[in-house]
């Protein structure tokens, strides 16, 4: 039995026969070639050689062309890399000497570069590793003609294991027989992530180093709820494996009558419970669960599937399915929010080699830098704006100006709309995200401003501890229930209060359970979770009161340290819904 | 193969960043104008000029001094040009970038 721990990013346990996806996904069919057919097999990798370099070509010119040429350099970089003398002639030396497959030497090679290059411990060279990987997939793309071959001919249920996965082949998993998937990479806000949450399965990223132990077939349990994978059980894991799953169907079963009843305290206060969604098929898991509305609407994905940017129309026909699905319950649309995480193909070039990307362009400041571009998603959201309740957000806010500025441009695409004689609501609430500390702090200024706050707790947590939580060595920082997290939402809520606004959270702070008391106790009465954790909520939300809940946050409030806090937090929820703890994790 | 027209210079390494993207991408273009071989040896590692992973898995710091050689027909010419590279610390001007 092995065990292995990584981020748990879509809850439940599932346990099935697993299924290895090579490192890049690519199954390489055959590793030697004939000795009669070296020649063919050169020229078969020169092919695909050319092929990519044509592509890195295109991709040049075209970024080239429209942003400038300082920008196109990146693929020149590309380009040399594809066209280097000593990758090709290590590749054809494998083929020729060793009778290898060119997949094989293309794959050999390469990895070899970005392995010596991750050793060297310089992190500018380590992320270069990432492009030689890049390349790999690209020629192993040409030669093989096709990917995932295994993914879309399945035929029994498998737990997938994975080095990565995009997240176009996440979302196209089929999840009739793909019980749940974990991957070495990946952090718990990376697309692949959220699409797992959007599917409802069950998933685990950031596993490290795993795959080498396992050849597939093997029987695997994946515990979505605490992060493990467990390779080759013992009998006695098994059996408690059983038995939680009796357990937790039991409480499945009681949650889902919550899905009817109302988000109500013991006083009768109601709280408002938004879900939070990526794609628009989403939109009916939240409905499904009784949710009051989309709390965050991520717009993201339509710019990362494709290699061009959407059209007026791709937005506009994604946000009428979302809003026609809603009926009168809002709709709340974030613009653009984008950072160079995950940076869609025809944008690459505007961002630059920097050391602290969380820092640099993108978001809102990424609109603001491409106002044609923002327009187009703003007019979308303007014109979807008449077929029910929208709201549109602004993301990544850090001054006044630039609330200003998207403001001032949303006034603009009104007036062209108005111009044109195209229906909109011209009263749309205006909202923003409160995901810097720099807007806590001047949060009575913006209120003025704002028609409404959302919280964005992962990036306000990351900001203001100062810690990247992909990264293991100070992920320990990052902890929602830090007491400076709690006074600054706090300072929002008070700001909003005085100036008659509302105010959510979103974020993964609101879609863990243990932060709701403490969330309610505060004043929140708004939040925005992913859809499978609205009925955990409904739960705790109905077992609690508020005086109750002001008695535990005072109390939160008190402590020092995070670990305190969490603590503390973990044996209220304990008390409060005793088998809702009992059975998250296995 | 030793012919008269090898050149052994040495530089150093200007760049803030170490030999990183944007200088190593302007050697091997620059180095790839030349007919003749071009490597740069640093701690003991040998790197073709015209290579960029060789270029990379050098690995050279900020402030490294690195020995240049070049041998062939136009060798005098390339170890002038890689020179004026590192003197002038890979500064871009607009016509090079294309």
């Amino acid at each position: 039995m092995k065990v292995y721990t990584g981020i748990a990013v879509s809850p439940g346990v599932v346990s099935g026969p697993v299924l290895v996806l090579g490192s890049e996904n690519f199954r390489i069919p055959r590793k030697y070639v004939s000795r009669d057919a070296i020649d063919d097999e050169i020229h078969r990798f020169r092919a695909a050689l050319n092929h990519v370099c044509d592509d890195i070509r295109s991709n040049e010119q075209l970024v080239s062309s429209q942003l400038g040429a300082q920008y196109g350099a990146i693929f020149s970089a590309h380009l040399q890399m594809a066209q280097d003398p000593r990758l090709i002639r290590e590749v054809e030396a494998l083929i020729r000497e060793q009778t290898r497959s060119p997949e094989f030497a293309v794959s050999r090679v390469l990895r070899s570069f970005a392995e010596q290059m991750e050793r060297l411990g310089d992190r500018y060279l380590s992320e270069r590793a990432l492009d030689i990987y890049d390349l790999e997939k690209r020629l192993l793309q040409q030669l093989l003609g096709e990917s995932r071959e295994e993914l879309r001919n399945l035929t029994e249920p498998v737990i997938v294991l994975a080095h990565d996965l995009t997240p176009s082949e996440t979302a196209t998993l089929n999840t009739k027989f793909v019980l749940g998937f974990a991957t070495e990479v990946g952090g718990r806000t990376s697309h692949t992530a959220i699409l797992a949450g959007a599917l409802e399965i069950p998933a685990i990223v950031g596993l490290g180093r795993c795959l080498s132990g396992v050849s597939g077939g093997e029987t695997v349990i994946l515990d979505g709820d605490s992060g493990r994978v467990i390779i080759d059980p013992d009998p006695e894991t098994v059996e408690r494996l059983q038995d939680m799953q009796v357990r937790s169907e039991k409480v499945r079963a009681r949650l889902g009558l919550m899905e009817e009843l109302p988000a109500e305290t013991q006083d009768g206060q109601r709280v408002t419970i938004y879900g939070n969604i990526e794609f628009p098929e989403e939109v009916r898991h939240c409905i499904k669960r009784g949710a009051d509305g989309v709390g965050l609407y991520r717009t993201e994905f339509l710019f990362l599937s494709g290699n061009r940017e959407p059209s007026e129309s791709d937005h506009y026909e994604a946000y009428c399915r979302v809003v026609a699905a809603c009926g009168d319950r809002p709709v709340v649309i974030r613009t653009l929010d984008i950072g160079a995480d995950k940076v869609p193909q025809f944008l690459e070039g505007q961002f630059s080699e920097t050391q602290n990307p969380m820092l640099g362009l993108r978001s809102i400041r990424l609109s603001l830098l491409n106002t044609p571009m923002f327009k187009r998603q703003l007019r979308a959201i303007l014109r979807a704006s008449v077929h029910g309740n929208v709201r549109v957000m602004f993301p990544l806010i850090s001054t006044l100006l630039e609330f200003r500025q998207a403001k001032m441009i949303l006034m603009d695409v009104m007036e062209d709309l108005e111009d044109e004689g195209i229906p909109f609501q011209r009263n749309i609430q205006i909202g923003m995200m409160v995901e810097v500390p720099s807007a806590v702090i001047l949060a009575e200024e913006f209120a003025r401003e704002v028609d409404f706050f959302s919280i964005g707790t992962n990036d306000l947590i990351q900001y203001t501890l100062a810690c990247d939580r992909s990264d293991p060595a100070v992920a320990n920082l990052y902890r929602s229930g830090d007491p400076s997290i709690l006074r600054l939402i706090q300072m929002v809520l008070r700001a909003a209060e005085k100036h008659g606004k509302s105010v959510t959270v979103c974020g993964q702070m609101s879609s863990d359970p243990r932060f709701i008391p403490l969330l309610l106790g505060m004043g929140l009465r708004s939040l925005s979770a992913t859809p499978q954790t609205i009925p955990r909520l409904k739960e705790v939300v109905r077992n609690l009161s508020i005086s109750e809940a002001v008695r535990i946050s005072q109390h939160a409030c008190s402590l020092d340290l995070a670990r305190d806090v969490e603590h503390y937090l973990q044996g209220e929820l304990s008390r409060l819904c005793p088998d809702l703890v009992d059975t998250v994790g296995f | 193969m030793e012919t008269a027209d090898t050149i052994c210079r040495q530089v150093r390494v200007t760049p803030e960043d170490g030999l990183h993207l944007r200088p190593l991408q302007l050697l091997v273009r620059k180095a790839l104008t030349f007919s003749s071989a071009i490597t740069l040896t640093f701690d003991g590692r040998r790197a073709d000029v015209k290579s960029a992973f060789d270029l990379m898995l050098l690995a050279a710091p900020t402030g490294a001094i690195l020995t240049l050689e070049t041998s062939g027909p136009d060798a005098t010419a390339a170890a002038d040009a890689i020179c004026e590279l590192f003197q002038t610390g890979f500064v871009i001007s607009g016509s090079e970038v294309h």
